[in-house]
């Protein structure tokens, strides 16, 4: 999983492969993928700009050339406004995730904390979730009159008023950190893991102690890659529409993405606006990236001979053990445990009772919505689309990687340089350039413009996790094939892509619970016919049945949590370092 | 008082035992080797003393101070010695000046002082000139000048060495060994020194330990080792001797053993007069260097008559395999004028180069 937030700072030695480099350098192969990856990331992007300048969709016979919607974005207060609150606050969100994520890296990777296995993948878990259930959760938790905590606090501790009340910035702000918290972690526990341990030790041998070994050495070593979790994590937040719509969209805290959506489905429709403030977000993220890129790539140059794996030894938190297993537990308590009890709170009982204690549990909601004809169709969808896109992204992943790594094709610095594209570009942007592009095809309106959508989005993260695991395939594996006598196909087939099947598997799922708790991209394309669970979720959310909208969210948790169950203990994929 | 002494050390983790029962000294400006094929617990010897590792039992005391015993663990920071890396472990983001500085820095010395001691830490590892480019531009050599210079300036009470030689090349291994030894005599600092290469070891120390699955095999100089191996094990790991099974056939007045292997007999010597015995099983060990190609009419004592199977050309002497009544022997012969495989030649093994070991 590591390597998802480390996508883009890999690049290994281009290992050739002689034999086969020689019989396939046509330009045959090189002109198809180029087309397709044409196709499916750059017409959107670009016909998002065209979007723009339009006055109308595609379309509209009226729809002229306009500056109108670009002038009314780029330059008045409103947008400029929303702009600067949203990278302001992404940048906030950044800091405090890097300095938990950091934190929680060093207790687990660095200290004697105990259980470190179980600690590791609860600090992950968040990962694995839909940060738009959690944000509905939360709100069903603490929103200022009906949040089950301020009614706890009425009813046993005689509050007036809110004690916590998540529909205000600080809230949306602190929400959007508790969910990315993991990818900082991530990031940096890599970082910690791949030191050489011996740079402390020297640094305890010269006479430091923990914290000044830790402030001097530990944090300066692996800054870049902090560096480079700080700037995941902007685009990523930059990027976010979940969260902050489900917290009371505009009104806490203006977000870029939400503006986008509000765009396209509130009166006033103005696609051309979405499209004009889709291309902002997408410079923002285009400069995020850029920063991001140049801190993985001064982390490869950090790296340094690294002895023997002894065995590290772990700073003794004695007295501090019971505060930082708290501080990971209070963590897991936010993020997970907390919210997934009010949602289960919310969807078996009857909303009659006036105290939470009291409350009657019932199934009746549940199975009457879980019955429902619109549900039970978006669970089909979401579980179609949740298998054909990871399917097809690897499989074209894959194609991709092998052309570009094993067959030297031309123009492979191209291809790959398109192929990690997507990866600067947030869902929603995606999402819009995406509306604009098939706008006039059959396959609008349909599954089919999601899973575009998804494999588009999604194919950097397989290229990379897939190219990762064909630089770690010694090239003499495949020579030795070839000397065998086997014809370059067979090779493929019978090592190659057997030696790569974890990397593929664990690429699978990841795109699988992407695919599942998406909500940007989906709820711009979504129709009558082709909406997934979480676009169902946000509809109820959105006409205040908030027990609904609870009820698919946990239907969507458990394909969630079924699919990684599947991935974990059928296909035995790792999901964590710690396994 | 002993600079270093270790003391019935043990280390396990879970059943497996790293270390076992494991005591020696190491004194004031004495040079000591821990020596032994990899997994024999020398390193985890040495990352103890650092403080690196917890032992599981028995006591170690630096310069007079317990620093591990039972309940005690003295963290690294606080036992007042430094340490070479097997990786160098210099630091990426620090220059040569500050890397070297760190630990004054630490102890917050005054910057004037940093500044001469740093700049004479360098000029001792050959470094001056370096101290403003990063560890990264160094090379290999380079690097491990920087984390020897890193490692002297705090003058330490006790320098470990972890098999700090062996990332670097064969040419600048060999030259870095000579630099080492001459600047450890120079400095008079007291130093262990971890290495699984018994030609270092013997080169660089005043005293090596010998260990084995955990355990101390023997302890002495490097030519106490080589000359007087007390068991197959150290006989084998320390110049690969020749070693066969045989049986003792008398023993003279003077010290002199006759030993039966097969169908010859041999004379030779117990090394460790606690070892001699006057009947039973004997282990009979002679370095390849000590068999001696004489005239073919030649007479005295350990005279034999050897076919010559092959013969492996190695510069300054050839590597050749003797068959002996059923016994293949190896022996090193100088280059010039070798014999020819097939021949038969007359061979003399020095009685005092054979070396009898009961082994317990």
């Amino acid at each position: 999983m590591s390597t998802i937030v480390q996508a883009a700072a890999q690049s290994g030695p281009r290992t050739g492969f002689a034999p086969l480099r020689r019989r396939r350098r046509g330009f045959v192969l090189p002109i198809v993928l180029g087309l397709i990856l044409t196709i499916l990331v750059l017409v959107p992007i670009l016909l998002m700009f065209i979007g723009a300048v339009r006055s109308g969709t595609f379309v509209d016979p009226h729809s002229t050339f306009s500056l109108r919607s670009l002038q009314a974005v780029y330059t008045t207060w409103p947008y400029l406004r929303t702009l600067g609150i949203t990278v302001g606050a992404s940048l906030l969100v950044s800091l405090l995730a890097c300095v938990v994520g950091i934190a929680l890296a060093w207790l687990i990777a660095r200290t004697d904390i105990p259980a470190k296995g179980l600690m590791e993948n609860s600090v992950i878990a968040p990962l694995y979730l839909s940060p738009f259930v959690g944000a509905l959760a939360w709100l069903i938790l603490a929103s200022p009159r009906a949040g089950l905590l301020n009614v706890l606090a009425h009813q046993f501790f005689g509050a007036t008023g809110p004690i916590i009340n998540v529909t205000t910035s600080t809230g949306v702000i602190l929400i959007m950190v508790l969910y990315n918290v993991p990818y900082a972690y991530m990031t940096v526990s890599a970082a910690l893991r791949g030191m050489d341990p011996s740079m402390e030790e020297a640094s305890y041998l010269s006479g430091a102690g923990v914290v000044r070994t830790a402030l001097k050495i530990t944090f300066p070593v692996v800054r870049p890659a902090i560096v480079s979790a700080f700037f995941f994590v902007f685009v990523l937040t930059c990027g976010t529409f979940s969260i902050p719509a489900a917290l009371g969209g505009t009104q806490a805290l203006p977000f870029m993405a939400v503006d986008i959506y509000h765009a396209t489905a509130t009166y006033p429709i103005d696609y051309s606006r979405a499209a004009s403030i889709g291309t902002m977000l997408f410079w923002i993220s285009l400069i995020g990236v850029a920063f991001y890129r140049f801190a993985s790539q001064v982390a490869t140059r950090f790296v340094t001979v690294t002895a023997r794996g002894y065995r590290m030894r772990f700073v003794k938190l004695r007295g501090l053990r019971v505060v930082s297993v708290g501080l990971i537990a209070a963590y897991v308590v936010l993020a997970i445990i907390l919210p997934y009890l009010a949602l289960f709170y919310v969807a078996f009982t009857s909303f009659t009772s006036s105290s939470i204690a009291a409350a009657s549990w019932t199934l009746d909601n549940f199975k009457a919505v879980a019955g429902s004809v619109a549900v039970s169709q978006s669970i089909v969808n979401t579980l179609i689309i949740a298998v054909i896109a990871p399917t097809l992204c690897i499989m074209f992943a894959v194609w991709i990687a092998y052309a570009i790594r094993r067959l030297k094709v031309r123009g492979g610095g191209i291809l790959d340089y398109i192929t990690m594209f997507p990866i600067a570009v947030p869902g929603i942007v995606f999402g819009t350039g995406i509306f604009w592009t098939y706008l006039m095809t059959p396959a609008y309106g349909t599954i089919w413009i999601l899973i575009i959508a998804f494999v588009a989005s999604y194919v950097p993260f397989a290229y990379r996790m897939i190219d990762t695991s064909l630089i770690q395939i010694d090239k003499s594996l495949e020579e030795a094939s070839a000397l065998c006598g086997a014809s370059h196909w067979r090779t493929a087939w019978q090592v190659t892509f057997r030696l790569i099947r974890p990397g593929v598997l664990s690429a699978w799922i990841l795109i699988f619970i992407f695919s599942v708790r998406e909500i940007s991209a989906a709820i711009l394309l979504s129709s009558a016919s082709n909406k997934v669970l979480s676009v169902m979720s946000w509809d109820y959310l959105e006409f205040g049945n908030v027990q609904n909208a609870a009820i698919i969210g946990l239907l969507q948790t458990a394909i969630l949590v079924l699919g990684i169950l599947a991935g974990r203990y059928v296909l035995r994929i790792k999901l964590s370092q710690n396994g | 008082m002993a600079q270093l002494s270790v003391e019935n050390l043990e280390v396990s983790y879970g059943a497996m035992v790293a270390v076992k029962d494991l005591s020696f000294d190491v004194e004031e400006g004495e040079f000591v080797s821990l020596l032994g094929p990899s997994g024999c617990g020398k390193t985890t010897t040495l990352r103890c003393i650092a403080g690196l590792e917890a032992s599981s039992a028995g006591r170690i005391s630096i310069g007079g101070d317990l620093v591990a015993e039972d309940g005690l663990e003295v963290p690294p920071e606080k036992r007042d010695i430094n340490m070479v890396f097997q990786s160098y472990a210099v630091w990426p983001h620090m220059s040569v000046f500050e890397n070297v500085a760190y630990g004054l820095r630490t102890r917050r010395e005054p910057s004037e002082t940093i500044q001469v001691k740093v700049g004479e830490a360098l000029q001792t590892v050959g470094l001056e000139g370096y101290a403003h480019r990063f560890g990264t531009e160094l090379s290999g050599g380079q690097q491990q000048r920087v984390a020897l210079a890193r490692a002297i300036v705090t003058s330490p009470r006790l320098l470990l060495f972890d098999e700090p030689l062996s990332n670097l090349d064969a040419g600048l291994r060999e030259r870095m060994r000579f630099e080492l030894v001459e600047l450890q005599r120079r400095l008079g600092k007291t130093s262990l020194y971890v290495t699984h290469d018994q030609s270092e070891a013997m080169l660089m120390s005043d005293r090596i330990l010998l260990m084995k699955a955990g355990q101390l095999v023997q302890m002495g100089s490097p030519r106490d080792l080589y000359d007087r191996p007390a068991s197959r094990f150290a006989a084998e790991f320390i110049g690969n001797a020749n070693i066969f099974d045989g049986e003792i056939a008398s023993v003279a007045g003077n010290a002199a053993v006759l030993a039966r292997i097969g169908g010859i007999s041999i004379e030779g010597r117990f090394s460790w007069p606690e070892q001699a015995r006057n009947s039973g099983e004997v282990l009979v060990c002679i370095r390849a260097e000590s068999v001696v190609r004489v005239a073919s009419e030649a007479t005295g004592v350990n005279l034999f008559d050897v076919e010559v199977r092959t013969v492996s050309f190695l510069g300054a002497t050839v590597n050749c395999l003797l068959q002996l009544d059923g016994v293949t022997l190896r022996a090193d012969l100088p280059a010039r004028h070798p014999p020819a495989p097939g021949e038969t030649i007359r061979i003399r093994i020095d009685p005092e180069a054979v070396t009898m070991i009961t082994e317990p």
